[in-house]
C-alpha cells in the first residue's frame, strides 16, 4: 500500500513541482514573519487543476520546506524564521558566534530530516490509534500538558531563575491584552480597537529577537565581526557525533510527532519542549546555550517531527492539528475530499499518497538543504551595517503581510524597543516568548475545564492523563529547584 | 558595569513592574462578566498580575541584600569598568525605525525604504564619505526592488 502511495507520488511532473515546493517553501520559512501556513495558501489555486495526490504532494512539500527553512535566520542570524525555530536559536546562533555555522547549518538538517522520518514512521504505523487517543483529550488535560510545557521556562532559563519566572510572567501579562478567549471580553485595550485583537505571535517574535538586536549593535557600536566561515565539507557533521545524537533525535522526533498530533498546540511548543527534555537528561546541562549541538539537534528534530504528527488527526478524524494543516484540510475538501476515519477504508491510495508525499518531501528538502547550506552560509560574510537595515525592512514587510495591516509593523517596532529595554534590565527573552505562547492556551483550556466541571479542580486529578502530566510537572519543577540549590551551594562553598 | 549598578537597576526594575502589576490588577475590575460565567475573564490577569508581584518583591529583596554587600566593596575599589555605549548611534537608529513605521503607510513602501536602508546603512558605518552613501543608495534601490518584485510578483502582497 505504502509503496503503491509512494509510486504515485514519483511521476516526473509532480516531483518537480515538490522541489518547487520545499525551495518556496523553505524561502518563506527562512524570511522573518513569513510562514509555512501563507506558502501553502499561496499555493492552493495552483493545485487546483491537479490530481488529489500530486496536489497534495506539493502543499506537503510546502509545509515541510517551510517548518524547516526557519532555521537557516535562527542559526545564522539569532532570528527564528518561523516560530517552530526558536529553540534552534539558543545553540544555533552560539555555534555561528563560534565558528561553526556550516556544522549547526548541517546539523540542523540532518536532524530535521530523521525528525521527519520519525514523524513518517509514527504517521504510518499508529496514525488511527494515536487519533484515538488525542481524542481523549480534553480541556483538563490540555490544562495539564500546557502546565507541565511552563515549566520549560525553568529549564531554559541561562542564570537566575526568578528572572527567567518574571520573564515567562511579563510573556503571559501581554496575552492578556485583546480579547479574552472564550467568552470574547475585551481586557486592556483602553479603547483602541487595533488591540482587540491582541498581539499577534509573529510581530512579536520578530521585533524582541529581530528588531531590537539593530538597537543593541547600535548601543554597541557597529563592529566588524568576521566569523569564521569555513568551506563545508558534506554536512559538518561526523558519523560518530550523529550515533551520539540519535537517542536525541528519536527522543524529540517523537515528541514533536506527539504535540503535532494535539490540535492547535503548535511547532513552537514541540521545540521548546524537545529542548527542555534534552537538557534535563543531558550529562551536562550547564553546557546548553552555549553552542552545543545537542540543543539544536532537539529543537530542529523536534519541529520536524510535528509535520506528520500533524497529518495525523487530520487524515484520521478530520481535525486539523495546526494552521498549516487547516489550510491543507481546506485543499482536501476543494478536491472533493471529506477527510476522516472513512478515508482510510474508502480512499486509500490518496492516504499512502500522502505518506509517500511526506517521506520524499523530506528527502527533497536534505538534498535541497544540503546544496543550499554553502549558498545560506554567505549571508554571514555581509557587513552587518547592511544585513541589519536589510533585515528590519524584510521583518516589516513579512509583518505587514500577515494580514495587510500597518498596525503589524508599529508592533514590530514597539517591541523590537521593548526587547532592547528588558535586555538591559537582564530579562532573558526565550522564557518570556514561552510565557507569550503557552499563556493563552493556559488560560482558555483553565477555564474551559473549570466552567465544564462547575469550578470543580477534581478532574485534574481524577484523569489519568491529566495527573500523568502533573506528576511530570511536579518532577520537573523538583529536579530545578535541587538544580538551584546545587548551584547554589556551590556557589557559596567555592 | 559595577555589579551594584546591576543590582540598583534591578531594583527599580522590581518597583516599576509592582506599579505596572498595580494597575494591571485595578483594571481587572473593569472587565466585565456579561456572560456571567463562573470563571470570570478578570480571573487568569488576576494570577498573572499577583504573580508578577510577588516575584517582583522577592527580586528586590534579593538584589537589595545583593546591593547592600557589594555597594562598600565597590566603593571602595573604585572600579572604572566603562562600558562603550554609542548613544548618539543608538538614538539615530531608533529614531530611523520609528519613522520608517509611521512613514510606511503615508510616503509608501518604495520611497521610505530606500531613505530608512541608505540612512541606516550610514548611521552604522564607523567612517562616511561621499562615495559610501552613493554606494550605500545604489545598493538600497536594489534591495528595495527585489523585495518589491517578490512580495507583489510571487508573494501577492500588495504593498503600502
Amino acid at each position: 500500500m505504502l509503496l503503491g502511495g509512494i509510486i504515485a507520488v514519483l511521476d516526473f511532473h509532480t516531483i518537480l513541482l515538490m522541489f518547487l515546493g520545499v525551495i518556496i517553501g523553505i524561502i518563506f520559512g527562512s524570511i522573518p514573519g513569513m510562514t509555512a501556513t501563507m506558502a501553502v495558501v499561496l499555493f492552493i489555486p495552483v493545485t487546483f487543476s491537479m490530481d488529489p495526490i500530486s496536489g497534495m504532494a506539493v502543499m506537503i512539500s510546502l509545509y515541510v520546506g517551510g517548518i524547516s527553512g526557519g532555521l537557516i535566520p535562527a542559526v545564522l542570524l539569532n532570528m527564528p524564521g518561523t516560530p517552530s525555530s526558536i529553540a534552534s536559536t539558543f545553540d544555533g546562533y552560539p555555534l555561528t558566534q563560534k565558528g561553526k555555522a556550516g556544522k549547526a547549518l548541517g546539523t540542523a538538517v540532518v536532524v530535521s530530516f530523521l525528525g521527519g522520518v520519525i514523524s513518517f514512521l509514527i504517521l504510518i504505523f499508529a496514525s488511527p490509534l494515536l487519533a484515538k487517543v488525542a481524542l481523549k483529550f480534553g480541556p483538563f488535560e490540555y490544562f495539564s500538558l500546557i502546565f507541565f510545557a511552563l515549566t520549560m521556562i525553568a529549564t531554559v532559563t541561562r542564570g537566575s531563575f526568578l528572572m527567567g519566572i518574571i520573564s515567562g510572567l511579563i510573556g503571559m501579562s501581554i496575552t492578556l491584552i485583546g480579547m479574552a478567549p472564550v467568552d470574547g471580553v475585551d481586557r486592556f485595550t483602553f479603547g483602541f480597537i487595533q488591540l482587540k485583537q491582541g498581539f499577534e505571535l509573529l510581530p512579536v517574535l520578530i521585533g524582541l529577537f529581530a528588531v531590537s538586536e539593530i538597537f543593541k549593535e547600535a548601543e554597541s557600536g557597529v563592529k566588524k565581526e568576521i566569523y569564521d566561515v569555513k568551506t563545508v565539507k558534506g554536512f559538518g557533521l561526523s558519523f560518530k557525533e550523529l550515533k551520539e545524537q540519535i537517542f536525541n533525535v528519536v527522543r524529540s522526533g517523537v515528541i514533536g510527532t506527539m504535540i503535532g498530533i494535539l490540535p492547535g498546540i503548535g511547532g513552537s511548543t514541540a521545540s521548546i519542549l524537545s529542548y527542555g527534555q534534552a537538557k534535563k537528561s543531558s550529562k551536562y546541562p550547564e553546557k546548553f546555550g552555549t553552542g552545543i549541538i545537542d540543543g539544536l539537534v532537539a529543537s530542529e528534530a523536534g519541529n520536524n517531527g510535528l509535520t506528520g504528527g500533524a497529518l495525523v488527526p487530520l487524515l484520521a478524524l478530520g481535525i486539523p492539528g495546526d494552521s498549516t494543516t487547516a489550510v491543507l484540510l481546506g485543499a482536501l475538501m476543494i478536491q472533493g475530499v471529506q477527510p476522516g476515519p472513512l478515508l482510510f477504508k474508502t480512499n486509500p491510495k490518496l492516504i499512502y499518497g500522502i505518506f509517500g508525499a511526506l517521506l520524499i518531501a523530506n528527502f527533497i528538502m536534505l538534498l535541497v538543504e544540503f546544496y543550499g547550506i554553502r549558498i545560506f552560509i554567505n549571508i554571514l560574510k555581509i557587513p552587518k551595517e547592511i544585513l541589519l537595515p536589510i533585515v528590519f525592512v524584510t521583518c516589516s514587510l513579512g509583518a505587514f503581510a500577515l494580514n495587510n495591516n500597518i498596525f503589524s509593523v508599529y508592533v514590530v517596532i514597539a517591541f523590537g524597543i521593548i526587547g532592547y529595554l528588558l535586555s538591559k534590565v537582564g530579562i532573558q527573552l526565550a522564557p518570556l516568548i514561552i510565557g507569550f505562547i503557552l499563556g493563552p492556551m493556559a488560560e482558555s483550556n483553565l477555564r474551559r475545564a473549570l466552567m465544564s466541571s462547575s469550578g470543580d479542580l477534581t478532574p485534574l486529578f481524577t484523569s489519568p492523563i491529566s495527573l500523568l502530566f502533573l506528576i511530570a510537572t511536579l518532577i520537573s519543577v523538583i529536579s530545578v529547584i535541587f538544580r538551584q540549590y546545587r548551584l547554589y551551594r556551590n556557589t557559596n562553598f567555592n | 558595569m559595577n555589579d551594584y549598578k546591576v543590582y540598583k537597576k534591578k531594583i527599580f526594575f522590581g518597583i516599576f513592574l509592582i506599579i505596572f502589576s498595580f494597575f494591571g490588577y485595578l483594571n481587572t475590575y473593569n472587565i466585565s462578566n456579561r456572560a456571567h460565567l463562573e470563571v470570570s475573564a478578570a480571573f487568569f490577569p488576576r494570577i498573572i498580575f499577583l504573580g508578577l508581584t510577588i516575584f517582583s518583591i522577592i527580586l528586590i529583596l534579593v538584589n537589595y541584600k545583593n546591593y547592600q554587600l557589594k555597594k562598600g566593596i565597590s566603593q571602595n575599589k573604585k572600579c572604572n569598568i566603562k562600558k562603550d555605549i554609542h548613544f548618539k548611534l543608538l538614538f539615530l537608529s531608533l529614531l530611523n525605525c520609528l519613522a520608517y513605521g509611521f512613514l510606511l503607510n503615508k510616503i509608501g513602501f518604495i520611497v521610505i525604504s530606500i531613505l530608512f536602508l541608505t540612512l541606516q546603512m550610514t548611521i552604522m558605518t564607523e567612517k562616511i564619505n561621499i562615495k559610501l552613501i552613493i554606494k550605500y543608495f545604489c545598493l538600497s534601490i536594489f534591495i528595495v526592488g527585489v523585495l518589491y518584485y517578490l512580495f507583489t510578483n510571487i508573494f501577492y502582497v500588495p504593498l503600502p
